[in-house]
């Protein structure tokens, strides 16, 4: 939650570590598996920390942020196979049309408080995955839509798990600094003020409507992004992956790599990544032990799973640990 | 500024809640360079008169004139731009910001940094950081916390933070300041610390308007009284016509009655 | 079939369905009420109440009305054990976090119900034989009337038990104060308990009276909880009568649109109603709680 935490000194010291870290990975890792499952830890590094921004620092919550996912992932592919635009154009366009797609879906339904904007956003959710199954004359329907181009670099074609790899990494990285750039500016001290007390940061001046909807503009973008990104790793898309389910999955990223915590990100991503493909070994019982693993860790440690691995390692006792207060 | 100069009104301002009349057609006027005191029993409407000046409340009917410009109905986070400043009955500080953070907080208005500027930490971004941080320190000094500037709001003594939240409301140079209750909980040292601040404040050309209990500092510190009862104006004039005016003996000896 | 009867037909429809939704936004507010918390796990009760009467009716060999009593009560049950958990966090989480624990909860309720009882759709027998009832060119089929029937009569039970039973008044006080209600002596976390133990109660009667029309499968109860949230929402959060007028009024406008303008777009109706409600109108169309928290 403190996010004075994360001191810049801190943060600039873990950058290069974890740049360096992620680097030298695929040369540790043999199995194009694992590579592979490295590349959705990064994409959804980059949903989580958007969704972050919006849920742990603005203080909004969505249970739709699939949707944006999709419509960047939806966008790339229409541009790129029925206009055929080069896929670069196509990846730089997805986030713009999903952060329009934010912006225009954001201006009513941030008026809403708590449940109400929990449910509006689920809604929405709900009627953009309609339409990637029902309008098939953009989307393909139910079948999707094959014959994405791959992302290419001069003449080089990036096909292999392990070039895709280093582009979404490059980008993941990427928003992790902006997103702390952020979160430790004017902008970021804003959001937190209005996270803490709404009434005194309008006293203060700050335009508390104006900042929820550049936050949630500013999440779809990064879900544009990564939909884009996600487009042209696996070169078709469909609308199973951008359903309410992928939702809920997000927001479980989020709170268990912690409110608030930009690397949490990293860590939440992870963890959901990993335990779902841990869990599709075990095929029917799968989503049981994924309802169960929920219910408890929402019981057990709504701090998320960083903060209460370090409050149990470190028992830290400055500042009061104040629980994530999601909704007002 | 011009001391003495009305810079803001309040017209026949009512606030209900339900059938509750919490404030019942009050006006004044507010002069830059005098301390205001707004004082009444409990439950006067004082609080609501202050939230309504500042537009956490929309009057129900009536009307707000900063320098003669209606602003009624303006929302809260606009009033800081009018030049109007304030502090919260129960103290509303950024608890997990530092001390130093939330004064920042209040020079808001005076940045221009967005969010798209700040994503790329731009230089003119880091030249204004500087800034507003080197600007907060001053009002810290002015306050004398700025030796605890780094440590948590949270962690600091009740004095403090609401001496830091008068600080933060400073930061935005305001024309007209608003406290409501800022003695409350403090002891005598640092209410008397108070007042002397609150008189600099008002030295300086800055309108302060003032809610509060301690009968002793408001007497000694302003120069006109606003009474309110029941959400009534009952009287206004300096502390002394006030103290000998019979309906306010009334009204504070009624209170006390009724809380034997 | 001509344009009347044809929209008769969708009418008709939509008051059988949509009598479904009305029990189930009733769920959602009884909860809502009496916590604040949007169970999204109360389309799964619907789904086992169905799944249960089927099995039990098969397993155990008992009449029809019995296993759907059994039914009833178990899912009643799991509702109770789902209140538990909740007041249990009740006072350190956020509503994010509940709404959470009872997505977690609808989940592992599904998963449980695939393994159980496998994936395909098993039907319920109608509860009354018979012909079709033609009205004017439209065909009724008789589980209808018994879902009009059950439904009114649901209702009835729930309105008697709020306004004539002292713990039904015991209930609404927790709504409407719960640190009163404390004060008088009520024991708030068992009306918490109780309140989902009857909304899951009553969702497992909507799944059972529209298993006979639908079949009953393991993901019937997502698509029903969300369409009844939006019910409810529709109605008014939180009151009783906005639940029913807002479960017809989303049934019927549902089979209008999806028979007169797109099927495809069906199931996109209710939240497209859901957003419009929420923006133009929060404390829906027959009052409720507001929804801008003011």
């Amino acid at each position: 939650m403190d996010a004075r935490s994360q001191s810049p000194r801190y943060h600039f010291l873990a950058f290069p570590i974890v740049g360096a870290l992620l680097a030298a990975l695929p040369f540790a890792l043999h199995n194009n598996y694992y590579i592979g499952v490295m590349v959705f830890i990064g994409i959804h590094t980059i949903l989580a920390l958007g969704l972050n921004l919006l849920m742990g620092y603005a203080g909004q919550v969505s249970l739709g942020h699939a949707a944006f996912y999709g419509i960047g992932a939806y966008t790339t592919a229409i541009l790129t196979t029925m206009l055929k635009w080069p896929p670069w154009v196509g990846l730089a366009c997805a986030p713009m049309v999903a952060g329009l797609a934010a912006y225009l879906i954001g201006m009513p339904t941030l008026k809403l408080k708590g449940h109400y904007l929990a449910m509006a956003t689920l809604g929405f959710g709900m009627i953009v995955k309609i339409l990637f199954v029902e309008y098939y004359p953009l989307t393909g329907g139910t079948s999707g839509m094959t014959g994405i181009p791959p992302l290419s670099l001069g003449k080089l074609q990036l096909v292999d798990d392990r070039q895709f790899y280093y582009v979404v990494w490059f980008f993941a990285l990427m928003l992790i600094w902006v997103s702390y750039n952020i979160v430790e500016s004017r902008v970021g001290r804003a959001l937190r003020a209005v996270h803490t007390s709404e009434i005194a940061a309008a006293s203060v001046g700050v335009d508390i409507a104006k900042y929820k909807i550049q936050v949630f503009v500013l999440s779809g973008v990064y879900s544009g992004l990564a939909g884009a990104l996600y487009a042209h790793y696996i070169r078709f898309v469909n609308p199973d992956p951008f359903g309410f389910m992928f939702s809920i999955q997000l927001v479980v990223m989020v709170v268990v790599g912690g409110m608030a915590s930009i690397w949490g990100a990293i860590a939440g991503a992870s963890a959901i990544t990993l335990l779902s493909q841990v869990l599709q070994r075990f095929e029917d019982y799968e989503v049981i032990v994924f309802g169960a693993i929920l219910v408890l860790v929402m019981i057990y440690m709504p701090q998320g799973l960083t903060k209460s691995i370090v409050d149990l390692t470190a028992r830290r006792r400055s500042a009061k640990p104040s629980k994530p207060e999601v909704l007002p | 500024m011009t001391t003495g100069a009305v810079f803001l009104e309040a017209h026949d301002v009512t606030k209900r809640f339900g059938g509750l009349t919490a404030v019942d057609s009050v006006s004044f006027t507010m002069k830059l360079g005098t301390i205001k005191a707004l004082i009444g029993p409990n439950g006067a409407g004082k609080s609501t008169m202050l939230n309504m000046l500042s537009g956490v409340y929309l009057p129900t009917s009536g009307r707000i004139s900063v320098r003669t410009v209606d602003v009624t109905g303006q929302q809260a986070h606009k009033f800081v731009g009018l030049g109007i400043a304030r502090t919260f009955q129960t103290v509303q500080l950024f608890g997990n910001m530092t001390v130093i953070e939330n004064v920042v907080m209040g020079l808001h208005t005076k940045c221009k940094t967005g969010i798209i500027q700040s994503a790329l930490r731009l230089p003119s971004v880091l030249r204004e950081e500087r800034m507003v941080f080197a600007s907060a320190m001053e009002h810290l000094e002015r306050v004398g916390l700025a030796d605890r500037a780094s440590e948590l709001a949270v962690n600091l003594p009740y004095g403090q933070q609401r001496m830091l939240e008068i600080a933060r409301a400073m930061a935005s140079s305001p024309e007209m300041l608003m406290l409501d209750e800022p003695a409350a909980g403090l002891s005598m040292k640092e209410t008397e610390h108070l007042a002397l601040f609150v008189q600099e404040i008002r030295d300086s050309g800055i309108g302060v308007l003032v809610v509060d209990h301690d009968m002793r500092l408001i007497m000694d510190i302003s120069d006109e009284v606003v009474v309110l009862d029941h959400g009534k104006k009952i009287a206004e004039g300096t502390p002394r016509e006030v103290q000998t005016n019979p309906s306010v003996i009334t009204a504070y000896l009624g209170e006390e009655a009724g809380d034997e | 079939m001509d344009l009347t009867s044809q929209i008769l037909q969708y009418v008709l429809s939509g008051i059988t369905v949509g009598a479904i939704y009305a029990i189930i936004a009733l769920g959602f507010s009884l909860i809502y009420n009496a916590v604040e918390i949007v169970n999204l796990a109360q389309g799964e009760f619907v789904m086992l109440g169905a799944m249960l009467a089927v099995y039990v009716l098969q397993a155990a060999g008992v009449p029809l009305f019995a296993a759907v009593l059994i039914a009833i009560v178990v899912v009643g049950g799991v509702g109770a054990l789902l209140g538990l958990a909740a007041i249990h966090r009740l006072k350190k989480s956020s509503p994010l976090s509940l709404i959470i624990i009872t997505i977690g909860a609808s989940i592992f309720f599904k998963g449980v119900a695939m393994h159980l009882w496998g994936k395909d759709a098993l039907p319920l027998p109608a509860f009354s034989s018979g012909d079709a009832i033609e009205v004017h060119g439209a065909v009724l089929v008789p589980q209808s009337l018994w879902i009009f029937g059950i439904t009114a009569l649901m209702l009835l039970g729930v309105y008697i038990f709020y306004e004539r039973t002292s713990f039904g008044k015991a209930m609404r006080a927790v709504a409407v104060n719960k640190h009163g209600a404390r004060l008088v002596g009520i024991n708030v976390n068992r009306m918490v308990v109780w309140a989902f133990a009857i909304s899951a109660a009553l969702g497992a009667v909507g799944g059972i009276i529209v298993a006979p029309v639908t079949l009953a499968s393991y993901d019937m109860g997502t698509m029903l909880g969300l369409k009844g949230f939006c019910a409810a929402i529709l109605g008014g959060l939180g009151s009783g009568g906005g639940a029913i007028a807002g479960g017809l009024i989303l049934g019927i406008l549902e089979n209008l649109g999806a028979g007169l303008i797109s099927s495809a777009y069906k199931d996109a109706i209710a939240f497209v109603v859901m957003l419009l409600i929420l923006f133009v109108r929060p404390s829906g169309l027959f009052g409720g709680r507001s929804a801008d928290g003011r």
